[in-house]
């Protein structure tokens, strides 16, 4: 009994987990931009990252390896290091915008000026990391983050076409600009399938010391957290798509995130939305910055754990905070933190095969899975996506400069 | 032509052809026009909230403000170049009407709990996105 | 003997791990000797940013920018391999980990360490 309730309690946390500030910024403006057009995406890219996650989550359980210790091995120590470079830069670029992100709800709420928020924000994550003890952390920013359930609720009180919406889970392209249809397709499969969760969550699993014997709860936690937070992308881009779409409104500030649930909700759902966006936000904030210092540390070997006291793992906590302020003095140059989200997102599906092919890889050696390798489900899955994740790897850029980010 | 000629000719298309005091495309008056839309009919909106007390002062006051900053970054924009012959007055109108959403903007930034202003706001922002949407076409 | 080799070559980049359960690098080249009659057989296993070197391209840059001294782990101190390699003898009797030894004192200072 005791099991299920910590299963229960570990997915509401990663449903709270699944929103960052890129899911918020791509869904809203899919949404206003295409209507329902594009729910189909969140559905490709929520299998994505469910796949992902379980391989991943599969490799560190019975390999005892977490993702960049294969990635490591896989690509060896010279092009290893080059995915460990691309990694902290969109983690780096990921962390900054977050933290604006952040900032910017916080100033909804307050009022106080921007860039002093930009400096609470910060210390504040650095605070309740080296106070509060992991599990605290996961719960308090899993369960504020399920705030942004108010979104789901608007959604249904604005009383969108049902028949529209339900055509928008088929695969279909209705409209003159196909190219930025192909732009915020793109951003929505890279916003789904963030890689800095999946880091974090093989450490956490090889940290927690995860057997074989949990790979049913692996395959759980992936499926339900996962599916459940796509469901929370489904209520922004329906959101946007009802409220913003036929006004010609163009969503490009957290203001206008919030103001989609303020509108059929009112004041409440105005709060409730931007507490929820400041706790997910933060929460992937912290994720983001520990899969920076998770990858460094697994990559040269030093200790490491979410868990550890700082003293038993100095390098780590050193890496951490180091990231932490190098963010703060990225987004303290007054670069705004949707356009650096967009940035960051675009990178992060540019970035992103060289941190999937090594997992695939290992996946299917029996030498380190035995038994546990992958199936042909598990295959034709993660071949599915490799397929994918190429293709989208290689048009990010291009279709982002030929649609100047979306903008036509 | 002699070889000499090439590079002042080269030089004038290249100043020409940059942005900031060059000159607005069809295309990119549209795109100004549909921001310009954008930025009213979200202050709309917010003006609603405002006026039936379901939102935060806070909220509208910082929201405004960004709103304001953004319509004045396309009047500058609009203001600064020119277009070619049939569509100047259009992106005049265009200009004059940035202005308008960012000025009303600004007066519901400064005053977000009257209610009263906040319901002549709506209207006014509603009328200026509705001929923002005029001139995109 | 090849059995070690292969072993040998199949325990690059893994994780070193003390007796007392410490991460303290890992394997980032292997030292080789030839024997007249046979395959080489591995003596020792290598650590450290120098070691880079010969490791790629990238691993030479690696090499120019990191600090640290190259530290040889003879074989004979292996005590068991699995997901990781494991170790006789405690990290700092092998001169492992000064990394994280160097860095405490950075983070010691602060309560609640």
């Amino acid at each position: 009994m005791k099991k299920v309730l910590q299963v229960a309690l570990g997915i509401l946390a990663a449903i709270g987990g699944f929103v960052d500030i890129g899911d918020l910024v791509f869904n809203m403006e899919a949404g206003a931009k295409f209507q329902y057009q594009l729910l189909w995406v969140v559905v490709v890219g929520v299998v994505g990252i469910i796949v992902y996650s379980e391989m991943c989550g599969r490799v560190a359980a019975v390999s005892k390896r977490p993702v960049f210790d294969a990635i490591r091995e896989r690509l060896g120590f010279g092009v290893g290091l080059g995915a460990l470079v691309s990694s902290q830069l969109v983690n780096l670029m990921t962390l900054a915008a977050e933290v604006g992100g952040m900032a910017l709800a916080l100033q909804l709420l307050s009022g106080l000026p921007y860039r002093l928020l930009i400096l609470v924000g910060i210390v504040a994550l650095a605070i309740v990391i080296w106070v509060a003890p992991f599990e605290w952390i996961e719960r308090i920013f899993g369960y504020a983050g399920l705030a942004l359930l108010v979104f789901a609720v608007g959604a249904i009180k604005l009383h969108p076409n049902w028949g529209h919406v339900a055509h928008g889970f088929v695969p279909h392209m209705n409209t003159p600009e196909p190219l930025i249809y192909a732009y915020f397709a793109v951003g929505l499969l890279g916003a789904a399938m963030t890689p800095y969760e999946v880091y974090f969550y093989s450490s956490g699993v090889v940290e927690e010391g995860w057997t074989p014997k949990d790979l049913g709860l692996n395959r759980a936690n992936s499926m339900i957290g996962y599916g459940l937070g796509g469901f929370l992308s489904f209520a922004l881009m329906i959101t946007a798509g009802t409220l913003f779409f036929p006004q010609g409104i163009e969503p490009q500030l957290i203001g206008t995130v919030a103001l989609g649930a303020q509108l059929p909700l009112g004041t409440i759902g105005l709060v409730l939305a931007l507490i929820g966006i400041l706790f997910a936000v933060g929460g992937a904030a912290i994720d983001t910055c520990f899969s920076g210092a998770y990858n460094l540390a697994q990559y040269f070997g030093w200790e490491w754990g979410k868990h550890r006291r700082p003293r038993d793992a100095p390098r780590f906590t050193i890496a951490w905070a180091v990231l932490l302020v190098l963010a703060l003095l990225a987004i303290m140059t007054g670069i705004d933190p949707v356009m650096l989200t967009e940035y960051a997102v675009i990178f992060s599906v540019v970035a992103l095969p060289l941190t999937y092919i090594p997992i695939l890889l290992v996946a299917n050696d029996t030498a380190y899975m035995g038994r546990y390798v992958n199936g042909r489900l598990a295959n034709a899955f993660g071949l599915l996506y490799l397929v994918i994740i190429l293709v989208v790897a290689v048009s990010a850029i291009p279709l982002m400069i030929v649609t100047h980010q979306g903008q036509g | 032509m002699p070889r000499g000629a090439w590079i002042p000719l080269v030089l004038v298309v290249a100043a020409t052809s940059c942005g900031g005091g060059g000159t607005l495309s069809k295309k990119e008056l549209q795109k100004q026009a549909e921001a310009v839309q954008s930025f009213a009919a979200e202050g709309a909106l917010v003006a609603q909230g405002a006026q039936q007390g379901r939102t935060t002062d806070t909220f509208v006051r910082v929201h405004t403000e960004y709103l304001a900053k953004a319509a004045r970054k396309v009047e500058s924009e609009l203001g600064s170049k020119h277009a070619s012959e049939g569509l100047d007055q259009k992106r005049e109108d265009a200009t004059k009407l940035a202005s308008l959403v960012s000025q009303d903007l600004d007066r519901l930034h400064r005053d977000p709990g009257d209610r009263a202003l906040a319901a002549r706001l709506r209207l006014a922002l509603a009328k200026n996105a509705a001929t923002a949407e005029e001139l995109a076409k | 003997m090849s059995e070690e080799v292969d072993l040998g070559l199949g325990l690059l980049d893994h994780q070193l791990v003390d007796c007392e359960g410490r991460r303290c690098g890992n394997v980032d080249d292997l030292e080789l000797e030839r024997v007249s009659d046979g395959p080489p057989r591995v003596t020792a296993i290598l650590v450290g940013p120098p070691v880079w070197r010969g490791r790629g391209q990238l691993g030479r840059l690696a090499s120019a920018l990191a600090t640290g001294e190259t530290v040889r782990v003879p074989w004979e101190e292996v005590d068991k391999i699995d997901a990781a390699v494991h170790l006789k003898k405690t990290a700092r009797e092998l001169r492992l980990g000064r990394g994280d030894d160097r860095a405490r004192r950075f983070v010691d200072w602060i309560p609640g360490s």
